[in-house]
């Protein structure tokens, strides 16, 4: 009896030992996957139209735009720029798989006003608009969201007007700064499902970017809005990026890293011809977190730069000073990469110390997605 | 551990650390050095050890001179076949896993701190364990500045970093005004 009060209290003991963690995967009474699925496809398929602000908080300043959204069908979409004032009236049109905007180039524009407009267009670069996805998550994603974050809600606030539940999404508790994660907070119309709002935090908690509605209409009847290319610009077209990812063949063994940080999966990966060579940009991906590659062949001058380096540097991974973001250089085997990621440095380096060329072209990661 | 345990009892006031038990062990050699040196050390300074061993000397000595006798033929049968019968049964003994477990009911404090000390380095040893299993090199970073002539060429890859969230170059994404639209 004794032994047995003995080892009930020390299960007691270990049960309470492992509660913390336990305790997250507290089931919720509303299944919340779902609930992020239908917003994703919400924001494909629901006509919309509203004042979108979207701010990005970037290092030491803040950059912030106000638009004009209208959405009409998936692949059409039109905004127009209401702040900063150099952008005022800028027309942003995606339609016909390609992007159209106003000229940018005005000659009626003093060489002061054309340097504002061009700073200020530089800062709108981050700029995303609502898409078929939430805030960076896509739909194939939300079972790795699953597996790598914890879903999690307990209230309902106002948006635009609007009733929206607040759904969080954050990594699952490690106390290894090497598995830091960002984090999100979603908020879904409760009657449409449309994300109206999300606040992405960066892997130390940090404000990284915050979007939403503050005015917002939704349904067919109501949205109603010409979207018309005439006297626009064709800056993109998507057909073309494919046709030209088709044709480019890769002019270097491209590396791939043989361990990757913990819960991350290759996602998909691009090519392009750029002014230093073709490109290879692989993504991969928790769900929410990402990392991305830039390879290409290095130049001769690269080369030559490389090896005036002292031998034991030669091969280690560089650090840019110009930047407070995770990125990171690698030159190895006549190949240059470049990557940059949302996780603490460490899980970066494991990979751009662990590069394994693809011996084959069968894995050819860019073969992987024919057509992407 | 044997004569640790001793010292630990003694301390902590166990049943068996008087002096008295102390000392007859010291005089009769059963103590290893450690416990011995403890016990010269005690009779250096302690007058009430002292008394104790000539006590201890005394009863030893006279416990020497007495006669001895050869125990009678199977003494100890004997004995047990005057008991009533439950009593000549084995003695049910724990297991050994039941020996180690920390009893709640009635504990000496020592001896519930004695055998959780055990459980308690297993677990952070296996703490320790899952912290060092993912152990790695600390990787070597070496700091560049603009003068490589990277700058613009990676603020374009970061832009397209933070921009992709689907397989196709620069999809619905105003960075197509800062790459087409802008000089790099």
């Amino acid at each position: 009896m004794k032994h047995a009060l003995s080892a009930l209290i020390l299960t007691f003991i270990s049960v309470g030992w492992s509660m913390p963690l336990a305790g997250e995967e507290t089931a919720h009474p509303l299944d919340l996957p779902a609930n992020l699925n239908r917003s994703i496809e919400a924001a494909l398929t629901l006509p919309y139209e509203g004042i979108l602000s979207f701010r990005r908080c970037v290092e030491d300043s803040d950059l912030s735009v106000i638009l004009r959204v209208c959405h009409m069908s998936p692949g059409e979409k039109k905004m127009e720029i209401l702040e900063p004032e150099t952008l005022h009236g800028m027309l942003v049109v995606q339609s016909q798989k390609a992007l159209w905007m106003t000229p940018f180039e005005d000659n009626n524009l003093s060489e002061e006003e054309k340097k504002n407009r061009e700073n200020d267009a530089r800062s709108l670069r981050w700029f995303r608009v609502l898409r078929d996805d939430t805030a960076t998550i896509g739909l194939e994603d939300i079972p790795l969201v699953v597996q790598n974050y914890i879903l999690s809600s307990t209230q309902t606030a106002t948006v635009a007007k609007r009733k929206a539940r607040e759904i969080h999404i954050t990594p699952a508790a490690d106390s290894r700064v090497v598995n830091f994660r960002p984090s999100l907070r979603i908020w879904i119309d409760e009657e449409t499902k449309l994300p109206l709002k999300y606040e992405r935090f960066d892997y130390n908690g940090r404000l990284e970017e915050r979007l939403e509605f503050m005015e917002i209409s939704t349904g067919s009847p109501s949205v109603s809005c010409d979207i018309s290319t005439e006297g626009l610009q064709k800056i993109f077209s998507m057909t073309d990026a494919e046709v030209e990812q088709q044709e480019l063949e890769l002019d270097f063994v491209p590396f791939k890293p043989s361990r990757l940080p913990q819960g991350f999966q290759e996602k998909f990966s691009s090519r392009w011809k750029g002014r230093e060579g073709i490109t290879l940009h692989t993504l991969y991906t928790d769900g929410l977190a990402r990392i991305s590659t830039f390879q290409r062949k290095q130049t001769e001058e690269e080369k030559a730069k490389q090896a005036q380096e002292p031998p034991e540097s030669r091969d280690k991974v560089k650090k840019p000073n110009w930047t407070r973001r995770e990125a990171f250089i690698r030159e190895l085997n006549g190949v240059h990469v470049f990557a940059v990621g949302d996780i603490p440095e460490r899980g970066i380096l494991r990979m751009l110390y662990n590069l394994e060329p693809v011996s084959s072209p069968a894995e050819d990661p860019t073969k992987k997605n024919p057509g992407k | 551990m044997n004569h640790l345990f001793t010292l630990f009892t003694h301390r902590f006031g166990g049943a068996n650390s008087t002096p008295r038990e102390w000392i007859r062990q010291y005089l009769e050699g059963e103590l290893s050095a450690e416990a011995a040196e403890y016990v010269r050390r005690q009779l250096e300074t302690s007058e009430v050890w002292r008394g104790e061993l000539a006590r201890m000397k005394n009863y030893l000595d006279t416990l020497h001179t007495l006669p001895k006798f050869p125990p009678p033929a199977q003494v100890w049968e004997r004995i047990a076949a005057g008991l009533p019968a439950p009593l000549i049964q084995p003695s049910r003994r724990a297991a050994a896993w039941q020996k180690w477990l920390p009893r709640f009911d009635f504990p000496p404090a020592w001896s519930l701190a004695f055998r959780l000390v055990p459980i308690l380095a297993v677990m952070a040893a296996t703490t320790c364990w899952m912290e060092t299993s993912f152990y790695e090199p600390q990787y070597e970073v070496v700091t560049v500045d603009a003068a490589n002539g990277f700058g613009a060429e990676a603020e374009i890859y970061i832009a397209h970093h933070d921009l992709t969230g689907e397989p196709v170059f620069m999809k619905e994404s105003l960075i197509a005004i800062y790459a087409h639209g802008l000089s790099k």
